[in-house]
């Protein structure tokens, strides 16, 4: 292919050089749309047969060097492809037509594409303009408040932080809840923080059973499927897109200050009995004191370059593209950075064999620092919270002062936030490759052959060392190591046919087979002589702990089938089955079926709506099916042995095994039955746009540890046993409102979700461990009848006679014990929301997005450890300051109680805050510069934007960030995992104000 | 076509693969792949052995609830007497339900696999599988005496099959701890050597001997008393002052060491923890939490003579500081044990004692006292002889503190008891002692000034075992509870 082109481009050099100059002209001409008329920006023209070409400005207009004869192809994504013959003297212009008339595009659905029109399920997709609007770490982050039914917290604001991502709510209860990622046909296991998002194409979420039973085992939480860029036929190009940014802090907790700390030490000193520490003058001179949060917060910067190559011809299409972004946390010793690199190659082998192949590289370093789930001097945020403002950060010796030892009436707890400082570090570095190659076979017509080889391997490796600060610390370093591999062969044979121009069928039938292991090891030590090697010779420490390590590994085998028939278009039917075999479950329960149905009727094809002018697109839809969730861990099935030790004599230890688990041979998945409802409407020519669902999904045999009598010598036994129901409706709308000089359209969704726990194992509650200090008490519950976690404590009735926190005897019993424990909110939102809209005046460009969401509790135990932390001398936050109880003025109904170690917190309802929010998330402002127009023809597109993100919040929420969810756990025990919406001193995320150029040549 | 033929028998090639569905394991063990040498045999019983240390904090109970001991710190509610136990108390005896039954459980576990191992040498084989039997026993022996009628579990539990189990007579558990122990006695070795942390045949007669105690066989226990004294593997350790019980209580092994458990610096036991305060050397160079002492208002310590070696053995108000001088202890705890030391290092790793020599002579004077009607002068002088031991003398030489002749059977028996109480002091046995003669509430009433519960005599059924075992019912509950 390449030798023919280059005789031929030789060919044309000798015309050129043989012929009079007049043969090879500039073309000129202009491209419409044919539907209104409008120019077209950005429509790619080519010569054909050769890699030439170029694109229409913002005007529609184009010129190019050609030769009288050869042929243009005119492209443009969502419309048909035109071909002109160059004529000369001809200034053509070209109208391009849409492909399709009704609400355009394809959404990619497991195993497959599906145009919109013709899609059965429920299913969102959020393209790349969506995703670009935000410059984000992880693109999971770039879906918040985009689809309807999806929520996507961040849990907390660390660099590289984790995002949790729920559709349509919560199944499982020791199982995952996170949705099923599939990146280019790869299911992926661990996170997808390794992927550059200005790589991915859109991002089709798949909500329904229809949509999701092609998944079956894996797909009752949702399914993500993520396309990446792959490029296009057509002139190369090259794509750079990069910006600096600057993040601050939103907000910080107000706590005492100097003068004001000395008060209220006093008070607690007197309360206590004891003299007073600080004298009257003492507290006349000490003003505002340090102010810690200052110390560890910072100004930070971000930036992030990308750097995409593609293009292609009509037999090949590639797609490479680098990237790197760097991130430092806005507090201090915390970052992200990434490196990555994409290739996607397509590539036409024959007529019959098509090769596809699909890699990813991405390397990311993360620095964490002890912020969440703190209290006292055990994080960097909370020692900040606590330490005294009279005492400054640094001694004279230049070391962090040691706060714990500075008063008597002070803790050993506290400690100075700067030792969490540099050189301490807890690093984790992850590599990860993401390759896939794919062969397709067109056997005869209509029939494809599709066979797929992927791999993922991953591997992650996290130092960390505590370095020796003061002359008695001992130091300590640990490192770990994991290697995850999974490789992936799937198979599918797919028939696509329409007969008689009226009915289509598109048969899909496959088989896979994914398998995953996993190995890990650990070392820790203390006791290290210097700081000089860090955790780099950890041999040379004084106490070394026995390493650790581990091995793991499932297998899941797969056969899966589809039918999609439409009639006309206009009656869509779809029936999916897949028959999933884990190694995961029990010996009886090895193989699961997972079987749906959908139907579609698109009312607007009938004839008795042609009349009806302004309805473009009407479509019913409804949908049914079960799908499931793994939630078991490799083993737990088997019975186990552990080992333990005992001593018979002289202090030697022999090793002893003894029964430490039952088996199960029939544990097997969670079943979840969605039946889903909906409509898509288009008005005005898709003008206006809206989408509806309302979906019912119960989630049985629930997995749970179902409680033992203790005289079988076992605690529990996992079992399925359980079921939860989750409801919700989904509305999305989306509106083209102006086209003209002026262009604006908008878009907003709402979604609602009901959580409700059916059934238990025993039907009694299950109480969360909660949180250890200060309360060592249980701050979530789940009991049949209400959504799983909601918060449960004692209700508080002001202050005793005593001035201490007094609660309510809910139970009328006459004494305040455990039973007087209640509900006292849900953590979950009555409904969430997301506003889009765009404006745009010629080379201008805004872009505004809101999100939020109404109605959810947080369980504020930041407050909490402060109130108690008094106890020990520690700050507070100043709303206390004149607000709390004292002898002289003994008020029951004082905001706070006195200010003595006899005052102990309780969770209570004192801690319980709304947590709703409207969040303005992102404005992006864009300006294009018309870089034709300046003569400029080396580059097709320049475009300057400033983007702020998180720029505002209104809420009601007295802590830091109404998103923190510092203890959600993806641990398989339900106690911990009913540890939900808690905020105890969680790392706040940022407002970022960034700066960005995009170029395209 | 062809093409397609090749690809559809490809896949199924592909698919006949579902071996590829079973889990092997390799970081842990499974009874599938396990239990099948001589190894893991002796493996599977030192595991159960490692159930054998009783739970620390019963055996704080235990001893708060009788006479002669008070406790403090979270242990203070246990001296209510008059009432049942709190809700901690019920949550602290639950766990120990639960860690009796995980070592019946793992005893069965061994009865259950090990006979079935091939290639094993059978001496071995019948040693481990007496040894199981000597453990189940043990539990079940606690396990009667605490609660009383218990669920029996005589097989491993292997699934959910038979969880549900009401509790059996009482009459029915002796009966299978006797059982246990008479195959025990002829499995066990005679000699352990210095591993004393290993039951012998002597260990299994000891803890016959106390059943027949409790179920009244008193021929059985004199009889099983008596074999143990004439086994010639044990003497008493000769003392002449105080200090020279530490020759026991302090160390690795003694000539009266029939069974015992074994600590080593990593692995230490928290019990003597419970009886010092922080840094009281030589008794404790390290940390103490004090919460456990001597109950002065006692009448067994009222009334103990002070020529009594084990008394100032046993009890203390002064110790010696690191520079020499005497300290008295604070007014808030005037008087701890100091039966239990650590080492000079700080650790906890000298053995404590299951069954001792002496215990065996005080069997013997009891039970065939009971069986008699009357103490016989072999008795007699076998209770003398530790009571002399107890004051410095030789055991085997009367001595001028020897008990007179002549006492009633009632009144020997009150001797005995008296006897044990001085000897046995903090070794768990008070509080059965004083349950099975009869005499709790009379003594414990007038030794903490407050009126005796009878509710008090059995620990609750764990809520966790009436709600999920469905052969036992909130009615089936112990009263009081």
């Amino acid at each position: 292919m390449k030798r023919v082109r280059s005789l031929f481009t030789l060919m044309a050099i000798c015309f050129f050089c043989v012929t009079a100059i007049a043969q090879t002209r500039k073309i000129t001409g202009k491209v419409l749309s044919s539907e209104d008329g409008k120019s077209m920006d950005g429509v790619s023209v080519n010569i054909k047969g050769l890699s030439q070409g170029t694109m229409t400005d913002a005007e529609g207009n184009f010129s190019i060097e050609a030769v009288t004869g050869q042929t243009l192809v005119i492209s443009y994504v969502g419309f048909k492809n035109q071909e002109l013959v160059v004529d000369k003297n001809k200034t053509p212009v070209i109208h391009l037509e849409r492909i399709d008339n009704s609400m355009q595009g394809v959404v990619v659905i497991g195993y497959g594409t599906q145009k919109k029109k013709d899609l059965t399920g429920a299913v969102s997709q959020v393209g790349t303009a969506q995703l670009e609007a935000v410059p984000v770490y992880n693109i999971e982050n770039a879906l918040q408040g985009r689809a309807s039914g999806v929520r996507v917290t961040q849990n907390s604001g660390n660099p590289g932080g984790r995002i949790e991502v729920r559709i349509r709510g919560s199944n499982s209860m020791i199982g995952s809840n996170a949705p099923l990622y599939v990146v280019d046909g790869f299911p992926v296991t661990g996170g997808i923080d390794f992927l550059n998002p200005a790589d991915v194409e859109s991002m089709d979420i798949l909500k329904d059973a229809s949509a999701t039973a092609i998944y079956g085992s894996r797909g009752a939480n949702g399914v993500v499927i993520i396309t990446t860029k792959k490029g296009r036929n057509g002139k190369g190009k090259i794509e750079i897109d990069s910006y600096y940014g600057s993040q601050t802090d939103t907000k910080r907790y107000k706590v005492l200050d100097a003068s004001q700390y000395a008060v209220v030490a006093n008070e607690w000193l007197k309360n206590q009995g004891l003299a007073p520490y600080f004298s009257p003058d003492d507290i006349k001179s000490l003003g505002s004191g340090t102010d810690w949060q200052d110390a560890i917060y910072r100004k930070a910067p971000v930036q992030n370059h990308t750097v995409t190559i593609s293009g292609g011809n009509d037999k090949t299409v590639y797609s490479l593209s680098g990237n790197y972004y760097d991130q430092k946390g806005i507090l201090i010793n915390s970052s992200a950075r990434r490196g990555s690199l994409g290739l996607n190659l397509t590539h036409e082998v024959n007529k019959i064999v098509k090769l596809d192949v699909n890699l990813k590289f991405g390397r990311n370093e993360i620095y964490r620092v002890p912020v969440d789930n703190g209290a006292f001097g055990k994080t960097m945020l909370s020692g900040a919270l606590s330490a005294p403002p009279t005492l400054s950060v640094f001694d004279s010796a230049g070391l962090p002062t040691r706060i714990e030892q500075a008063y008597s009436f002070g803790s050993v707890d506290m400690r100075n936030p700067m030792i969490f400082a540099s050189p301490r570090k807890d690093k984790t570095i992850a590599n990860n490759i993401l390759a896939n190659t794919g062969l397709s076979f067109k056997l005869f017509s209509g029939l494809t052959f599709k066979t797929m080889l992927g791999m993922q391997y991953e591997n992650d490796i996290n130092n960390s060392f505590t370095p020796i600060i003061y002359t008695d610390d001992k130091g300590a370093a640990a490192d770990g190591y994991s290697n995850t591999n999974s490789v992936l062969n799937e198979n599918t044979l797919n028939y696509k046919k329409t007969f008689n121009d009226k009915h289509t069928v598109d048969v899909l039938a496959g088989f896979t087979y994914q398998s995953f292991s996993n190995r890990y090891e650990n070392a820790s030590v203390k006791g290290l002589s210097s700081n000089v090697t860090e955790d780099y010779n950890m041999g040379s420490a004084s106490i070394i702990s026995p390493p650790s390590n581990g091995f793991s590994e499932w297998k899941l085998l797969s056969w899966l089938g589809r039918v999609n028939y439409s009639y006309n278009s206009k009656y869509l039917l779809t029936a999916s089955v897949r028959a999933d075999g884990s190694s995961r479950f029990g010996t009886d329960n090895k193989w699961g079926i997972f079987p749906s149905g959908a139907v579609a009727w698109r009312v607007s094809e009938e004839e008795f709506m042609k009349g009806i002018k302004f309805i473009s697109d009407l479509k019913l839809r409804s949908s049914f099916g079960i799908t499931g969730n793994t939630a078991l861990s490799p083993y737990q099935s088997l019975s186990r042995l552990s080992s333990n030790r005992t001593i018979y004599g002289n202090a030697s230890e022999v090793i002893g095994y003894v029964p430490a688990s039952l088996a199960n041979p029939e544990l097997k998945w969670e079943t979840t039955a969605q039946f889903d409802i909906g409509f898509d409407l288009a008005l005005f020519n898709n003008v206006l746009t809206f989408t509806f669902d309302y979906y019912n999904k119960n989630t049985n045999n629930l997995l749970a540890a179902v409680p033992l009598p203790t005289s079988t010598g076992f605690s529990s036994a996992l079992q399925n046993i359980g079921e939860i129901q989750n409801r919700g409706l989904e509305f999305a709308m989306n509106a083209n409102i102006l086209d003209r000089e002026v262009k604006w359209d908008a878009g907003v969704q709402i979604s609602t979700n009901k959580n409700k726990i059916l059934d238990l194992a025993g039907g009694s509650d299950i109480l969360s461990p909660g949180v250890d200090i200060p309360f060592y008490s249980t701050t979530n519950i789940a009991r049949v009848g209400q959504p799983f976690g909601v918060f449960y404590g004692y209700e508080e009735d002001g202050l005793t006679d005593d001035g201490l926190i007094k609660y309510k005897d809910t139970n009328g019993d006459g004494a305040i014990s455990p039973a007087d424990r209640v509900i006292l909110g849900s953590p979950y939102p009555g409904f969430i929301y997301g506003f889009n809209t765009n404006l745009s005046y010629k080379n201008f460009g805004l872009n505004i997005f809101l999100d939020g969401v109404y109605g959810n509790k947080i369980f504020w135990a930041t407050a909490g450890t402060q109130l108690n932390a008094f106890q020990r001398g520690q700050n507070q936050f100043a709303d206390i300051y004149g607000n709390y109880w004292t002898e002289e003025n003994p008020d029951p109904n004082a905001k706070y109680p006195k200010i003595s170690s006899a005052t102990v917190v309780n969770v209570s309802d004192r801690f319980v805050k709304d947590g709703s929010y409207l969040r303005v998330k992102s404005i992006i402002l864009t300006y294009t510069l018309p870089v034709r127009k300046i003569g400029v023809n080396w580059c097709d597109k320049a475009q300057l934007y400033v983007s702020g993100i998180n720029l505002l919040t209104f809420t009601r929420y007295p802590g830091l960030d109404p998103e923190s969810n510092t203890t959600g756990s993806d641990s398989q025990d339900i106690g911990s995992r009913l540890n939900t919406g808690i905020d105890q001193g969680a790392y706040p995320t940022a407002k970022t104000i960034a700066v960005g150029l995009r170029l395209n040549f | 076509m062809k093409n397609i033929i090749v690809i559809l028998s490809a896949i199924t090639l592909l698919s006949s693969c579902s071996k590829a569905l079973q889990e092997e394991p390799k970081n842990f063990l499974s009874p599938v792949n396990y239990y099948k040498t001589e190894a893991d045999a002796q493996a599977a019983i030192n595991g159960a052995y490692s159930s054998y240390y009783p739970d620390q904090v019963e055996y704080m109970i235990l001893e708060i609830q009788a006479d002669y001991a008070t406790g403090g710190g979270s242990f203070t509610s246990i001296n209510n007497i008059d009432q049942v136990l709190d809700a901690v108390g019920v949550g602290r005896t639950a766990d120990s339900w639960k860690s009796l039954y995980i070592m019946v459980n793992r005893a069965n576990a061994v009865l259950n696999r090990v006979p079935a191992i091939e290639n094993m040498n059978e001496d071995v084989r019948s040693r481990i599988l007496a040894e199981a039997h000597f453990l189940r026993a043990t539990a079940y022996f606690n396990l009667v005496q605490n609660w009383g009628a218990v669920p029996l579990r005589r097989t491993e539990t292997v699934d959910l099959s038979n969880v549900a189990i009401p509790r059996s007579p009482v009459d029915s558990i002796y009966q299978l701890i006797v059982d246990d122990l008479l195959i025990a006695e002829k499995g066990l070795p005679v000699s352990v050597g210095s591993a004393t942390g290993k039951a012998s045949t002597w260990a299994a007669r000891m803890l016959l001997a106390e059943v027949y105690l409790n179920t009244e066989n008193w021929t059985g226990a004199a009889q099983k008393a008596d074999e143990v004294i004439e086994s010639n593997q044990y003497a008493l350790v000769t003392v002449s002052k105080e200090s020279d019980f530490y020759k026991i209580f302090a160390a690795e092994t003694s000539p009266e060491d029939i069974m015992s458990l074994h600590f080593s610096p990593t692995r230490a036991s928290d019990f003597i923890n419970y009886l010092h305060r922080p840094n009281t050397p030589f008794y404790n160079p390290g940390t103490g939490w004090y919460i456990l002492f001597p109950n002065m208002q006692a009448d067994i310590i009222k009334n103990w003579d002070n020529r009594d070696l084990r008394k100032s053995f046993n009890i203390y108000s002064k110790y010696v500081d690191n520079n020499g001088d005497p300290v008295s202890l604070p007014s808030s705890t005037p008087f701890l044990f100091k039966k239990y030391i650590k080492d000079q290092n700080g650790f906890n790793d000298f053995s404590m004692p299951m069954f001792r020599y002496s215990e065996a002579f005080l069997i013997y004077a009891e039970a065939s006292c009971m069986a008699d009607g009357a103490p016989s002068p072999l008795a007699l002088e076998r209770l003398n002889m530790i009571k002399r031991r107890g004051y410095g003398y030789d055991p085997a030489t009367p001595s001028p503190v020897d008990y007179p002749p002549g006492l009633s059977k009632d009144q020997f028996r009150d001797t005995v008891m008296q006897e044990r109480a001085y000897e046995l002091m903090l070794e768990r046995h008070r509080w059965y002692d004083l349950k099975r003669t009869g005499k709790a509430k009379e003594i414990i009433e007038a030794a903490k000034g407050k009126t005796f519960s009878d509710d008090r005599l059995l620990f609750p059924i764990p809520q966790d075992e009436i709600n999920n075992n469905p052969g036992i019912t909130q009615a089936d509950q112990n009263p009081g509870y």
